[in-house]
């Protein structure tokens, strides 16, 4: 567990640089932001600005009651940025009480029942994603239907967040006709009705032209991130790499059930996790080598799980995955680099 | 190994608390964190397990005499798996729902390893009073661990507590379901396995926080005591 | 211990295992009558659900025929029991399978009258997502009582679909894929039973081992 330590000391010794660093990856989330405030409504706004300001006070109520400085972990925005990067992967339509929920997952189960930053070994945005998945799946899968956006308002946002806790759709008709399965259901629902996903894409029935936006401008992000040296170039490249290359492989050779590589790539949340999630420093392995390993692992996992398991995209589990077996990977590397 | 001075005080304490199976001991752990998922699923496995390690712990301390170490363990076995076998056949056929809703983890309670430990490190080298008496404190405290955390997870996760009471209580009991908040706004993790593992974990970090609260006042005593005799003495 | 001679102990475990199998089978002996007549009494009320009070006068729970059709979603031999009234056929309790749920197969009971229609549905198992599709259970919601005194034979095939498929099917919110496997399933398996109803209230009966499903 050597690689928790020399993060550790990291994080502890160079506070000014965290926060630094944590306001680099804020600015490089910007362009997402907007673009899922053009697609989807002000719920993503609504969402951020929740999460961020109940992981403040949660994170700062922690701290007191275990007697820690509020001058470190208070204030470098790692918290921030980790509940940024919740709210973004939830759906705007999330009632407030789920994502609360998720919030005190997020600081609690996902951080300090660990230590603090630089100790948890899961990516505590993944781990509250999973828990939110597992606990509420019926409304962490709700999404607005891109097409019917100019009926979402910031009021009924407001109203459908707050009322909607715990109620069917049916009893919100009117909800209920502009939310859609977004394109990855879609898909799994024509795979097993049997139908062919070419002809279906063809037809364009799902709407896939906006969520390649949303995608392109969390590239755009990730790329200035790489320009900023925040991160480095090689787990979102091999995250990347991995999960083309098995999805073409498959296309080729395998059955004739999972979509071309350009819809596989600019689908769901991968673009989106092969920048912002898969490279947290704390989380992810620490060697050049480690972290080939750790990406291309990530890549397959999200893979697999998105076409053969049980949800329709399976990023977080992927991560949180591979994050259990990043001392192993750590480990390894440091007995294969000194034989 | 064991005082043969234990007072029954003492015995009740270690099963309850300092020695407990499910928090200190970690014994048991399977049928532990697959029934907690209601707290009537846990009264049942916690009742049938009490039962077992009571008979258990007794008919071992009986015999111990007799017992030549070479049989001791197939004659634990055996102890055991008749125990298990007669609760197994009168839950089929006197509690069918409960039966049912415990599955393959009732047979199971064969391979608790809390049992066959007690009998073996307790029960073979005590008087036959206080093997009843350690059987039944161990027996309560893993008994106290399950419904504390079978409670905690109905709750949470479809916000009532003794749901389908009646299973094990007789037609009567199904008013004693109480209700906090409709299903549809559980936490559905909690009910699932993995809200199983961290419900123990936060149960043995409560512990271990109270434990060392309690460490931490009563080593502050001491060193009062110390002062005040060494005050005395000079 | 040491005192006690070997011959001895063996003497003492086949004294003990004579002791402990003599106790079960004393407590298999008098409880084996309860044990099946609960396991009957859970079978019965399972059933019992399944077709009209009153609207059978045989003994349908074992009144079983195998069926293996590609109609009742598996080529495994499915149960069908039938009913009768006065000598004649009344209705049916059919087993079938969906293979087209989110995550493995959904195992259904469909209880049919003579006519055609629909009694109820129940599902015997599942492994669909907790809190998606698994509020095809009765105890989680009442969406399988949309099943209910459905007439299939007046019904035209547009019918057995959601809502939001063009069907008459309220969904269940973010599990379009089970509730259009379970719809299927019972279509398939009705449109089954009034082809072949004649036929199968024919054939002879076979004998269960198995008392529970």
């Amino acid at each position: 567990m050597s690689h928790v330590s020399v993060n550790t000391a990291l994080v502890r010794s160079e506070s000014p640089s965290v926060q630094r660093v944590m306001l680099q990856v804020l600015v490089a989330l910007l362009p997402g932001i907007v673009a899922l405030y053009w697609l989807t409504g002000p719920g993503v706004l609504l969402n951020v600005v929740f999460a961020c300001f109940f992981a403040v006070i949660l994170e700062c109520m922690v701290l007191v009651v275990r007697k820690k400085s509020l001058h470190g972990e208070g204030t470098d925005l790692s918290i921030v940025v980790a509940a940024s990067l919740l709210a973004l992967s939830v759906p705007p339509t999330l009632p407030f009480m789920h994502l609360l929920f998720g919030v005190l997952v997020l600081v609690l189960l996902g951080k300090h029942v660990f230590g603090g930053l630089g100790q948890n070994p899961f990516n505590p945005a993944m781990v509250a994603y999973a828990a939110l998945f597992i606990s509420f799946p019926q409304s962490m899968t709700l999404w607005f239907n891109p097409t019917e956006l100019t009926s979402v308002s910031l009021l009924d946002t407001l109203k459908f967040k707050t009322e909607v806790v715990g109620q069917t759709l049916s009893h919100y008709p009117a909800w209920d006709a502009i939310t859609k399965a977004t394109p990855l259901e879609h898909l799994r629902t024509l795979k097993l009705n049997q139908e062919t996903i070419s002809v279906e894409l063809a037809n364009h029935t799902v709407s896939q032209a906006p969520w390649i936006i949303v995608s392109a401008c969390f590239f755009i992000g990730g790329v200035y991130l790489l320009w900023r040296k925040v991160i480095q170039w090689q787990i979102p490249v091999t995250v990347i790499a991995s999960f083309a290359i098995v999805s073409l492989v498959w296309a080729t050779f395998g059955t004739n059930s999972i979509p071309n590589i350009g819809y596989s790539l600019f689908s769901g949340a991968l673009i989106f996790g092969a920048f912002f999630i898969a490279t947290d420093p704390v989380t992810a392995a620490s060697s050049t080598a480690g972290r080939i390993v750790y990406g291309t692992g990530i890549g397959l996992l999200a893979f697999i799980i998105r076409y053969f398991g049980g949800y329709p995209d399976g990023f977080a589990f992927a991560v949180l995955l591979m994050n259990l077996c990043v001392p192993t990977i750590d480990y390894a590397v440091l007995k294969l680099s000194q034989p | 190994m064991e005082n043969s001075t234990n007072s029954n005080k003492s015995l009740l304490i270690e099963g309850l608390w300092t020695q407990n199976p499910g928090l200190v001991k970690l014994l048991g752990l399977c049928p532990l964190l697959a029934v907690s998922n209601s707290a009537v699923n846990a009264i049942g496995l916690g009742i049938a397990t009490l039962f077992t390690l009571l008979v258990s712990n007794t008919l071992v301390s009986v015999f111990r005499h007799h017992i030549h170490t070479a049989i001791r363990i197939p004659l634990y076995v055996l102890i055991i798996a008749t125990t298990v076998t007669i609760v197994e056949l009168l839950m089929r056929a006197w509690f069918p729902g409960m039966f049912a809703a415990l599955g393959i983890f009732l047979p199971l309670i064969v391979t608790n390893c809390l049992i066959i430990g007690r009998a073996e490190a307790f029960a073979s080298r005590q008087s036959v009073k206080q093997a009843f008496i350690d059987g039944l404190a161990m027996g309560l405290g893993f008994f106290a661990v399950l419904l504390i955390l079978g409670s905690a997870r109905e709750i949470i996760g479809q916000g009532s507590w003794l749901s389908n009471a009646n299973l094990l209580f007789g037609d009567l009991a199904s008013t004693w379901k109480i209700e906090f908040f409709d299903r549809s706004n559980g936490v559905l993790l909690a009910l699932l396995p993995p809200g199983a593992f961290i419900g123990l974990g936060l149960m043995l970090a409560v512990k271990n926080a109270i434990d060392a609260s309690l460490k931490t006042k009563r080593d502050t005593v001491e060193l009062l005591n110390q002062r005040n005799n060494q005050q005395a003495n000079t | 211990m040491s005192t006690v001679k070997p011959q001895r102990s063996g003497l003492l475990l086949s004294a003990a295992v004579l002791t402990c199998t003599l106790l079960i089978i004393t407590v298999h002996w008098f409880s084996e009558p309860t044990i099946i007549a609960a396991q009957q009494k859970q079978l019965n009320e399972l059933l019992d659900n399944l077709l009209p009070a009153k609207s059978a006068d045989n003994n349908f729970k074992d009144n079983v025929v195998l069926i293996e059709s590609e109609a009742l979603g598996t080529l495994d031999a499915q149960r069908v029991y039938r009913a009768e009234l006065n000598g004649e056929p009344s209705g049916a309790i059919i087993t079938a399978v969906s293979t087209m749920g989110y995550s493995g197969d959904i195992t259904l009971l469909i209880g049919i009258e003579y006519n055609g229609t629909i009694h109820a549905v129940r599902v015997l198992s599942h492994s669909e997502t907790p809190g998606l599709g698994d509020v095809i259970e009765t105890q989680k919601s009442d969406w399988i009582f949309k099943f209910d005194q459905l007439p299939t034979a007046a019904l035209t095939n547009t019918y057995w679909a959601v809502k939001k498929n063009g069907g008459e099917f309220d969904r269940i919110t973010g599990a379009t894929i089970t509730s259009n496997a379970v719809i299927k399933a019972v279509e398939r398996a009705s449109s089954w039973y009034r082809l072949n109803r004649d036929n199968l209230h024919g054939k002879k009966s076979v004998k269960l081992n198995q008392t529970i499903l």
